[in-house]
């Protein structure tokens, strides 16, 4: 077997990247870690891909899954439940539990086994700031310090005997996000464009100037309105402009990923951040920003399972946000931070058709401080079931090395074929 | 929550910090809140603050003979004609040892073989390697202007490329290589390392005031950072009118304004070659550089200046031990006695245009310009007049000593009290951003940037330099594409910064309630960060 090529890598970054536009990319990414293919000689083995996608943000989990068997889901959110009847109705998975129906492709997985949902989960982290809670969501603990990532410490924790032997030293692309720094080598890739965060730091900025310096205000927004002409120059479709470059920047990355990974040769391991999901106004959780976000979320998941082809057999995808929002709509038809949300798992090594909750109502009383919906779900538990079942970690790697200080909670079994 | 007293304590550092300075970084605030007028001061006075020296970094003599030698080796190693001129080159070359003779042969032999094969004049068709963006040149007879327009710094010629050749030769000579980048990038450095950065501020603006811009040809890529390192960075706390002088007689400012090509019409060199006065230089003294249009002066004037300043020239000469460097030629100089301005000055050599020079630079118009666009640059788009009065006061008093002004500055009240509503320019802009990331950005990210922004180093559209009105910079696409940039800023670089904690460090209480709280409820750090860059508190000082 020869070995891994890293030229290979930077060819696939031209590849797959042929009008790199450095000076408008923006946050989105993706990183893989070099963790290599079995070698031919183990052949018969296993040859697991693990791809963990990051909504940072925090999305919001009643309207990504709607609990719509729970009488009070719709007295929370006046304007913007997702209703089980309508133009735009609910995708149900069972009597208590629906997906947004931007979400089609995943509901479809879900019915063929490969996805599942689970509910009310959240990390160990119960402040509400986004950028501590992704440190948290990342570093797999609740301390701001630790600076290296869960699933670079897992990967450095991986058997070799078997593999390739990775290489030292690669760094192609601008910065590794936090989940994938530490010992283990990564290289992260950037892709063209991520319109996605772009969009709503304008509409940030907009407000900011709004209020504080008319003069750059109307510059600004004289600004922004020209760069949507010009965008939407010669798309003429029924679909906004805006959501036809949402998904292509979701869609390119995941066919980044999805390349690389599949190539006998490429990485195992990879990490992708989407950005956006912050939600305070005008969620749309049907057919606005929310809803734009999650069908490209949906065409991006199934843009991997695509893409990955038969490797997808072999695939789990983990997709997590650093914590949920408010279970009450606010007065901006939007939602603010909260705790407890969803997260997925995909692929066809996820033994899926089911939606994993321990369901805590959404009653004054039942939610946490009164405002969020109550975790009961650690999401370790899932992260450390997932790395054993899937990748082979044992119980005491994933205990002290992947995710100290969580002696209390147990992988969770049974969600790996 | 913040009081009064910090108020007024972080006002104080960050108009020192940002009107005059560079911008803060983290900890400069703390650093200068007890006395921000001091610090302000302090660096006036340190010594060596305005030089830039880098080990990178080439004199404009250097450069201009690199220049000459790139432009005959490529010629050779595309195997085309050498041109006249080019040969002495390679005959230098091949005598000093840098250019083994095998390979000039073997490019003659080249260039037989291509002429055996094709009629002549398809040559330069043949030749991809010279095509291409080298034909983006406009310059007449300046054949490798092309590599670098600081827009996507093509690297064309790099060391070792000689092109799609026969002569892919490892014994060939690396080409040398334009120096443009390697001057930015030392520019950037110095920006983040500037404990305040006035004295750096003061750079640009007298570089600006006497702006030589790589818009005025190939050559000028080669020399404009020298000319700022050699000219300008000297004198910036010097006088004024050894300033000027040193910029009349910098290679780069010569052949800018064209008084290298300026003969006086009853010259030795005139009759000889019948060419004549060029009054380009001469004019843009006038009207920009000293005492301004509507100061009293006539075309007659600029006439008798352009005369006065005939024979002012580099040598050119490849193998002159002074190649580019000033060397006045009295077989070109005018004679007879000029009158400027009502003056009369006698004939003479160099001398003349000197005292022509040196009046202008201390004419009362001239401290009234500089006075009331350094308040502009500095202060506000209209300043306080009490502060121009108080400058060109300084100016004249001290016969224009410049840090003397500078201080000036510093020192007037009115300069502190003004609000902080000026835009900065693209330059200011982005300067104060990447002093607050912790790692230097990369050069060619940065050039990139400046160039989207309209304000590339040394790349003025115009002599009279980039425009020193904030408003001027407010526009449209404008503020989209600083948006574009510190989104990509932050993806680079937000990964090590706490965004509020940063916001706090840099702007304290100055910092507005909505901008804190656009950037504490930023769904990412990246966001937080770019929102902290677009701020009004960052775009304007």
């Amino acid at each position: 077997m020869a070995k891994p090529d890293l030229a290979d890598f930077a060819r696939a970054d031209a590849v797959l990247c042929p009008s790199r536009r450095v000076f408008l990319a923006g946050a989105t990414s993706l990183t893989a870690a070099l963790m290599m293919p079995r070698v031919a000689s183990a052949a018969g083995a296993r040859d697991p891909r693990l791809v963990v996608v990051i909504l940072r943000g925090a999305l919001d989990g009643l309207s990504a899954v709607p609990p719509i068997g729970d009488p009070t889901y719709e007295s929370l959110r006046p304007d913007i439940a997702i209703k089980q009847a309508g133009p735009k109705p609910a995708l149900p998975l069972d009597g208590m539990f629906a997906l947004n129906p931007a979400l089609a492709k995943v509901h479809g997985m879900v019915k063929r086994g490969e996805a599942l949902v689970v509910h009310a989960a959240a990390t160990g982290y119960r402040e509400r700031s986004h950028f501590d809670g992704q440190d948290a969501l990342e570093n797999g603990t609740s301390a701001k310090s630790l600076d290296t990532g869960w699933l670079n410490r897992a990967m450095a924790e991986l058997p070799t005997a078997g593999r390739a032997v990775p290489a030292r030293g690669l760094g192609i692309g601008a910065t590794v996000p936090l989940i994938l720094r530490g010992p283990a080598p990564v290289v992260s890739w950037i892709p063209p464009k991520l319109d996605a965060a772009k969009e709503d730091t304008i509409d940030r900025l907009a407000a900011l100037y709004a209020a504080r310096d008319p003069e750059l205000s109307r510059a600004f927004e004289a600004g922004v309105e020209i760069d949507r002409m010009a965008n939407a120059g010669g798309a003429m479709q029924s679909a906004t402009p805006g959501v036809k470059r949402l998904q292509a920047g979701f869609v390119s990355l995941a066919q980044g990923a999805a390349r690389l990974m599949a190539s006998s040769e490429g990485p195992r391991v990879a990490a992708l951040s989407y950005d956006g999901w912050d939600t305070h106004v005008k969620e749309g959780s049907s057919d606005g920003r929310l809803a734009g976000l999650l069908g490209a979320l949906d065409l991006a998941l199934d843009t991997l399972r695509t893409g990955l082809g038969d490797a997808w057999k072999e695939t789990a995808v983990i997709v997590v946000t650093e914590f949920g929002r408010t279970a009450r709509e606010n007065g901006a038809d939007g939602t603010d931070h909260g705790t407890g949300t969803v997260a997925f798992l995909l692929g066809g090594a996820v033994k899926g058709g089911r939606v994993i909750a321990d369901w805590p109502g959404l009653k004054e009383a039942q939610l946490l401080d009164g405002r969020d919906l109550a975790p009961t779900t650690d999401l370790r538990a899932v992260l450390k079931g997932v790395l054993a079942d899937h990748l082979g970690l044992s119980a005491a790697v994933l205990r002290d090395k992947v995710f100290p200080g969580s002696e209390n909670v147990a992988p969770h079994a049974g969600l790996i074929v | 929550m913040a009081t009064d007293a910090d108020f007024h304590r972080d006002a104080g550092a960050l108009v020192a910090l940002t009107r005059f300075g560079l911008g803060a970084r983290p900890g400069d605030m703390r650093r200068i809140a007890s006395d921000p007028r001091g610090a302000v001061l302090a660096e006036l006075t340190a010594p060596n603050v305005a030089l830039l020296p880098d080990p990178y970094l080439v004199s404009a003599a250097d450069s201009s003979r690199h220049y000459q030698e790139r432009k005959a080796l490529r010629q050779l190693l595309t195997g085309r004609k050498v041109r006249e001129k080019r040969n002495v080159v390679i005959e230098t070359m091949v005598a000093d040892g840098r250019l083994p003779k095998e390979l000039v042969q073997k490019a003659a032999l080249l260039l037989q073989e291509k002429s055996a094969k094709k009629p002549a004049g398809a040559e330069a068709m043949a030749d991809p390697d010279m095509g291409g963006s080298m034909a983006a040149s406009p310059m007449a007879g300046d054949d490798m202007a092309g590599d670098m327009d600081g827009r996507a710094p093509g690297k064309a010629g790099k060391k070792g490329k000689p092109g799609r050749t026969g002569l892919d030769d490892p014994d060939a000579p690396a080409i040398p290589t334009q120096p443009m980048d390697d001057e930015a990038a030392a520019r950037f450095v110095r920006t983040r390392n500037a404990d305040i950065g006035f004295v750096e501020r003061l750079v640009s603006f007298w570089g600006d005031h006497l702006t030589v811009s790589t818009k005025g040809g190939g050559y000028i890529r080669w020399v404009a950072g020298a000319y700022d390192r050699e000219a300008i960075r000297p004198h910036v706390l010097g006088r004024f009118e050894d300033m000027l002088l040193a910029s009349a007689r910098h290679s780069a400012m010569l052949h800018y304004l064209d008084n290298q090509a300026s003969i006086g019409p009853n010259s030795e060199a005139a009759k000889r070659n019948g060419k004549g006065l060029n009054e380009n230089y001469a004019r843009e003294l006038l009207e920009l550089h000293t005492v301004g249009a509507g100061a009293g002066y006539t075309q007659a004037d600029v006439i008798e200046l352009a005369k006065a300043l005939t024979g002012w020239r580099v040598e050119k000469g490849y193998k002159a031990d002074n190649l580019e460097q000033f060397d006045f030629a009295p077989r070109a100089h005018e004679p007879g006695e000029r009158t400027v301005m009502g003056k009369r000055y006698p004939e003479g050599g160099a001398e003349q245009g000197e005292a022509i020079l040196r009046d202008l630079a201390r004419h009362p118009a001239t401290a009234a310009r500089l006075a009331r666009r350094l308040a502009v640059a500095f202060v506000a788009d209209e300043p306080p007049p009490a502060l121009v009065q108080r400058l060109e006061r300084t100016f004249r008093d001290t016969q224009g000593d410049l840090r003397e002004v500078a201080a000036a500055l510093v020192s007037a009240d009115e300069a502190w009290d003004a609000p902080r509503a000026k835009m900065r320019s693209p330059q200011e802009f982005v300067f104060a951003s990447i002093r607050l990331v912790g790692r230097q950005p990369r050069a060619e990210r940065l050039i990139e940037a400046l160039n989207a922004l309209g304000q590339p180093m040394w790349g003025a559209s115009q002599p009279k330099g980039y425009s020193i009105v904030g408003r001027d910079w407010i526009a449209p696409d404008a503020q989209t594409n600083r948006l574009d940039f510190a989104v990509d800023l932050a993806r680079d670089h937000a990964d090590d910064i706490d965004p509020n904690a940063l916001a706090e460090d840099v702007l304290g209480a100055a910092m507005s309630d909505e901008t804190r709280t656009a950037v504490k409820r930023a769904g990412s750090r990246e966001q937080a960060f770019a929102l902290l860059v677009m701020s009004p508190e960052m775009q304007r000082r």
